[in-house]
């Protein structure tokens, strides 16, 4: 009796809950032929439209030698869709009225204060001035902080070592002058995605990594979720691949993260801008509740006005804002501001973020689909995924 | 079995017992070494310090060990001869004899680019031009060296801005404080000024730490203060040995204030290779003796005579440094004309001040060594330094 009232109650009270169907067998068979050309090694998909989950569905190989399949359940890294991750962590603390997203980030790093811009660059020389104003965390969050592009020349191996903590990294990032004037251009930067997670641990008093376990991982169910891989998962860990001369071959300790095979051991840096191993069932959980507007399966993880916020266009009219046209940019997430510029089927508004290894993840808020695609393929361009987009698009 | 135990129990005793004044063997008058605690009485009476511990040390003998006034005012808390005090930069020439031990294990050159040991070093650049609204940057036409750094000739600035307070907040360990120093431009091309360069220092503890795969404070207990018997010099003082630190105070329109600053170096991430030691003047004494001796001390060789020339050498030429007829070895100050110090020390001289108004200097030619140890932050000059240079120099009889 207690047991049965029980699961009516879950039942009530999770009306939503997601039926599940497979995939489109047209899509999984265009997917299918790239894994067979030898352009992927292997790719898992899943997309949810009207609360109806599609797959997650896998095809092709999960290590190429030896053979060892995809699973449904294989774990990749999925390099900076970390980021929106990250900003999310730090929305939660606005919700807890711990910081502000217009606030300096100085007020949480020190070590910022003073921070230069470079005001002229010659080939052998520099003039740096003062900027105009501080950098915020909104400025972190949306691209348009000025802090460099890539790690300064002292520690330019940092994210193949992993060997320095967020603290120190961030610490050394800080010391350098800003390219431009804060929020008067867009420029992808990695360190700044960095100092966000180290304004997360600061203002949370918690390390990064535990922090967004706590807050989004456990909630959500994103239980093969995590920045550090632990042994008995890594069975299921998808190998990271680059395509030589046409040839997949197993990427080394070269790319980000550093050799794949070694699982980052060691590490030390937990990345905020790429460090997340995820599936494609977490991803879904996590878009989904986005989609939802910051609910899972009756669960509250955000708020709706951070929802709003963080998936707002926040580049205005700055171009470019984005890796391709019609792209712009909300707190760490890629919004489509101009389906006509992306030319990928997606409604406008549509947010969501990649990953260096071909991954993609996206919420079409207007269609109400979600989409996650994973591969692991460094290099190599997005013919794969932008497939995928398109072909789920194709389903409405 | 009893005559071990006698044996044991003398010993001991002989290593427990402060070591007696012997002013024949030393070859100085025994009156005007009086003259000393005698001077520094009066400065306690003038107020100018809360109390003072001085020693003279010649021909491997002690020939003065004094102490006058208070170690704590409030408290009445006599000053004694073992009073342990934060030495500051006195430590500097500690972390430079570390260096030189990595150096004879054939793990650093001094003309190795700093870069070599810490990669954070790379890309460095130089301040061409500065004014009030911008700054100019440009390469320096060679890397900074190990040496550059021991003679603060590098031209690493002081600290930044982003960790102006470290000093106080002590909040970074000294891997981050110099990752994070390591960052920013130098004030002019290696080699051809002399800024004196906490952060260059610091480096240099860095380095240690890096080359022995061994944490810097570790490195200096195991390997000079443990086989110096510098049984009370140590970076983090346990909580049994507060009762013998003495209070640092701030001279202040003619009064003398308990100044407000950390005495116990509490909670502390940051183990300051520029100035973090604790010490007495016995134990900084034998420190000393060990460069009077070449290297080594009843037995136990910390560096090869070779070592110890190559310190105290002159390293700056002609630069101009902190003061007239000074120059600068590895990490030490060196008098290159006594004509120009003017304090009785011989050409050839060298020792190193803290910022809490201690000093302590070698004077090979004399065969003379000497600490002084107050505890004043601010407000004073160097003339208890001075009386006791003069004093102890005027106080040799052969």
């Amino acid at each position: 009796m207690p047991r049965f009232i029980s699961l009516f109650t879950a039942a009530t009270l999770f009306p939503a809950a997601l039926f599940s169907a497979s995939l489109d067998p047209k899509i999984r068979s265009r997917i299918q032929h790239y894994a067979d050309k030898g352009t992927i090694a292997g790719a898992v998909m899943l997309y949810a439209k009207n609360g109806t989950v599609y797959g997650p569905d896998a095809v092709g190989n999960q290590e190429l030698a030896p053979a060892k399949p995809m699973r449904a359940d294989s774990i990749f890294q999925v390099m900076s869709m970390t980021k929106p991750v990250t900003a999310l962590g730090i929305m939660i603390l606005v919700e807890e009225g711990k910081l502000a997203v217009s606030d300096p980030v100085e007020k949480y790093l020190p070590e910022f204060r003073g921070q230069m811009m470079i005001a002229e660059r010659a080939q052998t020389t520099r003039t740096l001035k003062k900027p105009a104003r501080l950098i915020t965390i909104r400025d972190l969050m949306t691209h348009t902080s000025g802090m460099m592009a890539s790690p300064p020349p002292g520690v330019p191996d940092i994210y193949q070592k992993l060997d320095l903590t967020l603290k120190e990294a961030v610490a050394v990032f800080s010391q350098h002058p800003l390219d431009f004037e804060p929020g008067s251009r867009w420029q992808y930067s990695n360190a700044g995605i960095a100092t966000l997670g180290r304004v997360l641990e600061v203002v949370a008093d918690q390390p990064y990594e535990k922090f967004l376990e706590e807050r989004f991982f456990l909630p959500l169910g994103m239980k093969d979720s995590f920045f550090f891989p632990p042994g008995e998962k890594t069975g299921r860990i998808a190998m990271v691949y680059t395509l030589d001369k046409g040839k997949l071959v197993k990427a080394g300790a070269g790319i980000l993260g550093g050799d794949p095979a070694r699982y980052r051991k060691g590490a030390k840096f937990p990345a905020p801008e790429f460090g997340l191993f995820s599936t494609a069932s977490d991803l879904a959980a996590l878009y989904q509740m986005m989609l939802d507007g910051g609910t899972y399966k009756g669960k509250r993880i955000l708020s709706k006005a951070s929802v709003q916020v963080a998936t707002a266009l926040h580049t205005g009219g700055i171009e470019p804002a984005g890796h391709s046209p019609g792209m712009g940019y909300g707190l760490a997430w890629t919004v489509v501001r101009d389906p006509l510029g992306t030319l990928q089927l997606q409604s406008k508004g549509t947010f969501g973020h990649g990953g260096a290894f071909g991954t993609q993840g996206w919420i079409d808020a207007a269609r109400k689909i979600v989409g996650v695609f994973l591969i692991q393929r460094s290099g190599g361009g997005s013919e794969e995924s932008n497939a995928f987009k398109q072909m789920v698009a194709a389903t409405d | 079995m009893q005559l071990t135990v006698l044996l044991l129990a003398i010993a001991a005793a002989a290593f427990a017992a402060p070591p007696a004044v012997d002013t024949n063997k030393a070859g100085m008058d025994s009156e005007r070494l009086a003259r000393i605690p005698a001077r520094m009485k009066s400065y306690v009476e003038k107020g100018t310090i809360s109390g003072a511990v001085t020693l003279v040390g010649r021909h491997g003998a002690l020939a003065s060990l004094e102490a006058v006034g208070y170690q704590d005012i409030e408290s009445k808390k006599p000053m004694s001869t073992d009073t342990v005090f934060q030495i500051m930069s006195m430590t500097k020439p500690v972390t430079g004899v570390a260096a030189m031990i990595l150096l004879e294990e054939g793990k650093l050159a001094l003309s190795d680019p700093v870069e070599k040991y810490l990669p954070e070093f790379r890309g460095q650049r130089l301040i061409g031009q500065r004014d009030e609204k911008s700054i100019s940057l440009k390469r320096p036409s060679r890397l900074i060296t190990v040496r550059d750094l021991m003679t603060h000739t590098s031209g690493m600035g002081d600290y930044p801005e982003g960790i102006k307070d470290l000093a106080v907040k002590k909040n970074r360990t000294l891997a981050e404080a110099v990752a994070i120093v390591a960052q920013h431009p130098l004030e002019f091309e290696p080699g051809t000024r002399w800024l004196y360069s906490n952060t260059g220092l610091n480096t240099l503890g860095r380095i240690v730490e890096v080359a022995a795969d061994h944490p810097f404070d570790q490195f200096v207990l195991d390997r000079i203060c443990k086989p110096l018997g510098m049984k009370d010099t140590l970076f983090t003082p346990p909580p049994a040995m507060y009762d013998r630190i003495a209070t640092v105070y701030d001279l202040k329109d003619g009064k003398l204030r308990r100044a407000d600053v950390d005495h116990y170096n509490r909670n502390s991430k940051f183990i300051r290779a520029s100035g973090g030691l604790f010490s007495t003047a016995s134990d900084m004494a034998r420190f000393y003796q060990m460069m009077l001796n070449g290297g080594t001390l009843e037995g136990q060789r910390i560096l090869s005579r070779a070592s110890v020339e190559v310190m105290t050498a002159l390293h700056t030429g002609g630069i101009r440094v902190s003061g007239p007829g000074l120059g600068w070895g590895l990490t030490w100050a060196v008098v290159r004309d006594a004509a120009g110090t003017l304090n009785m020390q011989s050409t050839g001289a060298y020792g190193h001040g803290g910022a809490l108004g201690t000093y302590g200097w070698v004077d090979p030619k004399k065969d003379l060594l000497g600490v002084l140890m107050i505890q004043r932050a601010s407000g004073g000059d160097a003339g208890e330094r001075n009386t006791l240079l003069e004093l102890a120099g005027t106080a040799i009889l052969d």
